[in-house]
């Protein structure tokens, strides 16, 4: 680390007008090095961010970036989007539109900004707020030169610094912090640049600087937002709203949110003794905790609603029984009082529930959107719960497992990890009878089994829907249009579970087809492969899927009467360290036609290195799936 | 005892129109009970009623608008639930409205079948403002879970007499019960047009009177130039027997609206009636037209500063026309010229708008505009050039469809240009630089444009002259161990256009595969080779795959439909109760010849299939045969109009039915022993 003293005057002033651009140099499209147009749909001249923290309750973000767009792909470049809320305030916003000739088109100030509540997808009332410019263009290549600056009043959400985006060479990008004194840090992920260091009157200042990058190829199916570089910064001590706290340590950050909520836990009369009325005479804890949290989910529904604290401090436990919903933070809160009435252990445990980033364990600060409840039993067993879900059983995550997480306890904060699955944890199971005649005509008789990942998505789409729309689901789960639903059992779908199973009886009036002297019976009509990759040879970023997963299926086919085997479809075994597959085909001497078929992809993630073969396995399983039965009549 | 109801099955006579609207508060156990709605059994709400009552009334001396709304919900099941997180909008910036009397309440069985009422506390109301204008009311009813009903009541006011509200009977959830009541003082004169495909169940006038008292106040003196001059007001209050027209308008039974295949914009599709002030016609005060006729609207476009306004001569699209038709002969080669002339030098930016803030000049010389900014470029080209051209006003699908009854410029959101050649016109609309002077836009097709024209109204059918068309004839040739194929295709109209699209794209040969096969590995594809020269009439491409057959080699099984083979039908409801809205009409053949190899006869071929709808308005047909050692096939698949009837569903239906059965048909082929 280098320390130099810097002369005052290069320092950002923060008072008098500035609405003036940022004057930028050299950002004509004329002028970009050739190198750096391949892979890339931007170019970033500079990007210059500061961030200047006056004391734990105050600071400055400032930004100053120059563009160029070539192409329709980055058009979201040109949309300058200032997310503000209660706690901070947007000062001004300045931006001009360059052609590609290097004249000026237009200039925009924060006059020219539409001010929207900023709909996150999932929240239905949030105070949070988005100040946009766009600066439109349909003429590429163009550039935008623009700068934007934010008044913080708090600091426990400082913005990440993303240096470079995904398809996006870079020039020059840099990042400021003047820290007067809360002790502020910092952690780059995926890269690795040391700042300089200078002491000033005014406090500690840091810059990175980052330079000459260029775009790299994009890849599909992989998660580029985890690959690209990122620099996580978060607080010493915070202010927010009045209420203090410190993130320079996990266990204080824990200890400061476990404050936040320790006044809301208590629990109305009535609920107390809708509870004492549930649980009595019943000794056995999990069995308690099944209980309580069955009542939580058939009660309560999940409604996003975030005030408070930046949206920080739960509802108290009060309102939920009143209202019956609350967001995450209120009904984790609700079962966290009510299993402490109940005098079970329970901690709040602070996860990101979007997968894109993991959480970097040595960083403390806010890395988290979501949080979700473990209970210890007096056993030592311990039951992970998601409480904003109408359907998932006690430890059924959803996307939550295999997670680091930071449980909170009046202690302090303390790095978790949500439990493993494995690709056997996530399994669907079907077999099948069918009797099929002479016009292709057939009626299966079968059952679906669902759990992990597959049973989250399945309760759902049974569980909230009336029966007429749970019958159009298994039908869309066959292939062929006409179908008829004989009968189905849904029952074995429940949220006590951790397996789902159905059960039906279905007639499809086209399965096979027929013509006069032969049936072509598609072979796997219940679960066949569709995906497939495109040829890459050199894939640099891993191949992601939503979860490892297992199938097993198996069908026996009746032959039908007056009719043998023509064609009989090629059994199929490959296997490699990530994944296998097995198809087998066999007749027996009662003319029942047998096929059974199991895949498994075994990791999450597959490597780069592993990706053509990948390919050519899925391709396999693709061509092994789509074979047919060939019946001829008998002479 | 008490005989408790658990599934309860709630039928609704239509017929016997027995109020199904209730007092705030006033619950029938018929609606509690109702756990499934006969009708639609998938549906997860019904709307059990909603009613709003729309009244312009005389207080504090001024007419006001007064509109109520009480909506009554039963939830069905979980995924209904957020129909308790409930938005009303109003307008919070000048002329302001104002929401009052908002109350919402749940009401739900217990176990012991008692009705608990929840009713929303006074806090847990948001307002949330979007924009400068208009802010959000937003509440979630507490205590809300399946079974329950939900209920709420408010109240919009507004001074402003062109907040009368539009009615939407139909929800993307059943309704059994919506009417609309208004009650309209005679002075204010409403044009009203219902939409929609479902009929009225009560549409009832009544006139009404009541005795009001109009305050008038005058004032005197103050104008002459000395400041003592006296300025009297006189207030005159004056007994008034006001007359008017109530209305009601019920609709029941409106089946639930959802995103489907083949729709437009789904504002068109939904039962609702719309209102548009057209006069104000005050006592002592002369009329006044609010709404103009549409001759008059065309004079507005005509005259308008950023609209009609903006077509003026000069020098520069003076010389830019003469440049570029002054070697041509014919006239229609002369509009053609300039035609390719705008839409190679001016990029539309993708939006669709109506004025232009830029001149001509400005438009022409950045080289990018709006939909209407370029062809008026090409409207004033045409002209400099010598020929009778204007604007022709249009809605894109997405806008909606005209109204007839409603003068308005507001249905209307680009402009497409109108040219006469030769005794003959064109409609021209040069915003897209893949598509021919003959090809319009498809969000265009089938609509009407109102001309630009003053000395009369006209309203032109916004048709194209070329059919869109595709035709593919290839040869198939069997050999050893693969099939290979040649496809020669031939394009017309927009066809061609998404083509030429494609062929701009970095890797041609890639994107066309991928339109044609997916990424399908099954055919095994190799040696694919495309040639084209010229796109808008075709190209080749030739390709290899693998064959299939019995193990022992003796038999060989192939279906002909390499591409364009229809997987599953996109219609999927049982009836559907509003129209089929085809993009275009079309028309695409293949002609199929298939050499079978020597040592190989033919065992079986898929039967001919033939299957028209009523009015020469479609068919599918599909012909195999055999000559000699060549099979033939025949397929056909045309739809000759955009737009097809809800009683046309079923047939047209059963035509993709038939095309899923036929089309996975195989050709059979075996070895001569």
């Amino acid at each position: 680390m280098r320390y130099t003293l810097l002369p005052l005057m290069l320092l950002i002033c923060t008072c008098g007008s500035p609405p003036l651009v940022y004057q930028f140099t050299n950002t004509n499209y004329s002028n970009i090095h050739p190198k750096f147009l391949n892979n890339a749909h931007s170019v970033v001249h500079e990007n210059n961010t500061e961030l200047v923290i006056e004391d734990a309750s105050n600071a400055l973000y400032r930004k100053r970036v120059a563009i160029t767009i070539l192409d329709e792909e980055h058009d979201r470049e040109s949309v300058i989007a200032v997310p503000y809320d209660q706690l901070s305030k947007v000062n001004y916003m300045n931006a001009r539109l360059i052609d590609k000739r290097g004249e000026e088109v237009r200039r925009y100030s924060m006059k020219d900004a539409s001010d929207y509540s900023q709909f996150d997808g999932v929240s239905f009332f949030s105070d949070n707020r988005i100040k946009v410019i766009e600066v439109n263009s349909n003429s590429y290549p163009y550039t935008i030169e623009y700068e934007y600056e934010k008044k913080l009043y708090g600091t426990l959400n400082l913005p990440s610094w993303v240096p470079i985006g995904p398809d996006q060479s870079v020039i020059l990008s840099s990042f400021l912090i003047l820290d007067n004194g809360t002790g502020v840090r910092t952690h780059p992920v995926n890269f690795d640049i040391e700042p300089s260091i200078v002491e000033s009157s005014r406090g500690i200042v840091y810059n990175w600087s980052f330079s000459n990058q260029l775009a790299k190829e994009s890849e599909p199916y992989s998660a580029i937002t985890e690959n690209i570089p990122y620099m996580l910064v978060s607080p010493g001590q915070f202010v927010i709203e009045g209420s203090s706290g410190d993130a320079s340590t996990w266990e204080m950050f824990g200890k400061w949110y476990y404050d936040l909520g320790a006044n809301t836990r208590e629990l109305p009369k009535e609920a107390k003794l809708e509870i004492d009325a549930l649980v009595e005479g019943i000794q056995n804890q999990q069995e308690i905790v099944h209980i309580l949290f069955d009542y939580l989910q058939k009660k309560n529904r999940y409604v996003s609603i975030q005030l408070g604290i930046g949206g920080w401090k739960p509802f108290p436990a009060q309102y939920v029984f009143n209202n019956s919903y609350g967001d995450c933070k209120a009904l984790t809160n609700y079962m966290l009082a009510a299993l402490e009435y109940v005098g079970i252990t329970a901690n709040a445990v602070l996860i990101n529930a979007t997968s894109s980033r993991p959480l970097i364990e040595e960083f403390s600060g806010n890395q988290f959107n979501h949080v979700i409840l473990r209970v210890v039993l007096d056993n030592g067993e311990k039951i992970w719960l998601e409480c904003t879900s109408k359907y998932l059983p006690p430890n059924n995550l959803g996307d939550g497992y295999s997670k680091k997480a930071l449980l909170v306890s009046k202690d302090g904060g303390e790095i978790v990890s949500t439990p493993e699955f494995s690709y056997m944890d996530n399994a669907q199971i079907s077999t099948s009878e069918m009797i099929i005649d002479q016009d292709g005509k057939a009626i299966i008789e079968g059952s679906l089994t669902y759990s992990g990942a597959y049973q989250s998505r399945v309760l759902y789409r049974i569980l909230s829907v009336s029966e007429a729309s749970k019958l159009e689901w298994l039908e869309n789960q066959l292939e062929g249009d006409t179908k008829k639903i004989n009968s189905a059992n849904f029952d074995g779908v429940n949220s006590q579970s951790n397996q789902s199973e159905i059960v039906f009886n279905v007639k499809v009036g086209n399965y096979a087809n027929a013509s006069s002297k032969r049936l072509f019976i598609p072979v796997n009509k219940l679960n066949r492969w569709r995906f497939s990759l495109e040829f890459d040879e050199n894939r640099e970023l891993p191949i992601r899927f939503n979860f490892p997963f297992f199938e097993s299926d198996s069908i026996n086919i009746q032959i039908p009467e007056g009719f043998e085997i023509e064609s009989f479809p090629n059994s199929n075994k490959l296997s490699k360290d990530f994944a296998e597959y097995q198809s087998e085909f066999s007749l027996d001497e009662n003319q029942t036609f047998t096929f059974k078929r199991s895949f498994m992809v075994k990791e999450r993630e597959i490597g780069a290195e592993n990706y053509n073969q990948l390919r050519e396995f899925l391709n396999e399983v693709r061509k092994s799936d789509v074979q047919q039965l060939v019946l001829v009549k008998s002479e | 005892m008490k005989i408790k109801v658990c599934i309860g099955i709630l039928i609704v006579v239509s017929n016997t129109l027995a109020a199904q609207s209730y007092k705030y508060g006033e619950i029938p156990d018929n609606q509690i009970n109702l756990s499934i709605y006969e009708q639609d059994s998938s549906a997860s709400a019904v709307v059990l009623f909603d009613v709003g009552n729309a009244e312009i009334n005389y207080k504090q001396n001024e007419f006001k608008l007064e509109v109520t709304r009480h909506t009554r919900i039963k939830i069905l099941n979980d995924d209904a639930l957020s129909l308790a997180d409930v938005s009303i909008r109003y307008r919070s910036g000048k002329p302001k409205q104002k929401i009052v009397g908002l109350k919402a309440i749940s009401y739900c069985e217990n176990k012991k079948g008692k009705l608990i009422k929840s009713k929303l506390g006074r806090r847990d109301k948001f307002k949330e403002k979007v924009d400068e204008y208009w802010t959000l009311y937003k509440f979630s009813i507490p205590n809300v879970r399946v079974g329950c009903i939900l209920e709420y009541q408010y109240k919009l006011t507004s001074d402003y007499l062109f907040d009368f509200p539009n009615w939407f009977f139909q929800r993307e959830i059943p309704t059994i019960w919506s009417e609309f009541n208004t009650k309209i003082p005679e002075f204010y004169k409403f044009l009203s047009v219902t939409r929609g495909y479902h009929e009225y169940s009560v549409k009832e006038e009544t006139p009404y009177n009541e005795l009001i008292i109009l305050r008038s106040s005058s004032r005197s003196g103050g104008t002459g130039p000395v400041e003592s001059d006296i300025v009297r007001t006189t207030n005159r209050e004056q007994k008034y027997v006001l007359e008017g027209i109530k209305n009601k308008y019920i609709m029941v039974d409106l089946p639930a609206i959802k995103s489907e295949p083949f729709m437009k914009a789904k504002v068109d599709y939904l039962a609702h009636l719309r209102f548009e002030l057209a006069a104000i016609d005050m006592p002592n005060s002369l009329p006044e037209t609010v709404i103009p006729t549409w001759s008059e609207l065309v004079d507005y476009f005509d005259e308008y500063r950023n609209y009609g306004d903006r077509l003026k001569s000069s020098k520069t699209l003076k010389n830019v026309a003469n440049s570029i038709t002054k070697d041509i002969k014919s006239n229609l080669d002369k509009m053609i010229a300039i035609y390719d002339h705008v839409q190679k030098t001016i990029e539309w930016d993708e939006r669709h708008r109506l004025y232009t803030r830029k001149s001509l000049e400005e438009v022409y010389k950045e080289g990018i505009g709006h939909s209407s900014a370029i062809n008026f470029v090409l409207i004033q080209l045409l002209r400099e050039a010598g020929f009778e051209a204007y604007p022709v006003l249009v809605s894109t699908t997405g806008n909606g469809e005209i109204i007839g009854l409603f003068p308005e410029a507001t249905q209307f959101n680009s402009t497409i240009t109108y040219v006469a050649i030769d005794g003959q016109y064109y409609l021209l609309d040069p915003k897209n630089r893949s598509r021919p002077y003959n090809i319009l836009p498809f969000n265009v097709l089938g609509s009407n444009g109102l001309m630009v024209y003053t000395d009369q109204l006209v309203w032109l059918p916004v048709d194209q002259i070329v059919k869109n068309s595709s035709f593919k004839n290839i040869t198939v040739t069997i050999d050893q161990d693969s099939v290979r194929a040649n496809i020669n295709t031939q394009l017309k109209g927009l066809y061609a256009v998404d083509m030429d699209e494609l062929h701009k794209k970095e890797d041609f040969s890639d994107a066309l595969t991928k339109k044609y096969f997916g990424t399908n590995p099954v055919y095994n594809i190799s040696d694919l080779t495309i040639h084209s020269n010229e796109v808008l009439k075709g190209y080749d491409i030739n390709f290899k795959i693998n064959r299939k057959g019995t193990s022992d080699n003796s038999t060989f099984y192939f279906n002909p439909m390499i591409m364009d083979r229809l997987g599953s039908n996109p219609f999927k409801l049982e009836n559907r109760t509003y129209p089929i809205d085809y993009d275009y009409p079309f028309d695409e053949n293949i002609v199929m010849t298939i050499n079978i190899p020597e040592g190989w006869t033919i065992d079986e071929l898929p039967q001919p299939v033939l299957y028209r709808l009523p009015g020469r308005s479609g068919e599918f047909r599909r012909i195999i045969r055999a000559d000699g050692n060549q099979i033939s096939m025949n397929y056909r698949l045309k739809i000759d109009k955009i737009r097809f009837m809800p009683n046309e569903y079923k047939t047209l239906k059963g035509m993709y039915d038939q095309m899923v059965t036929s089309l996975a048909e195989q050709i059979v082929l075996k070895k001569i022993l």
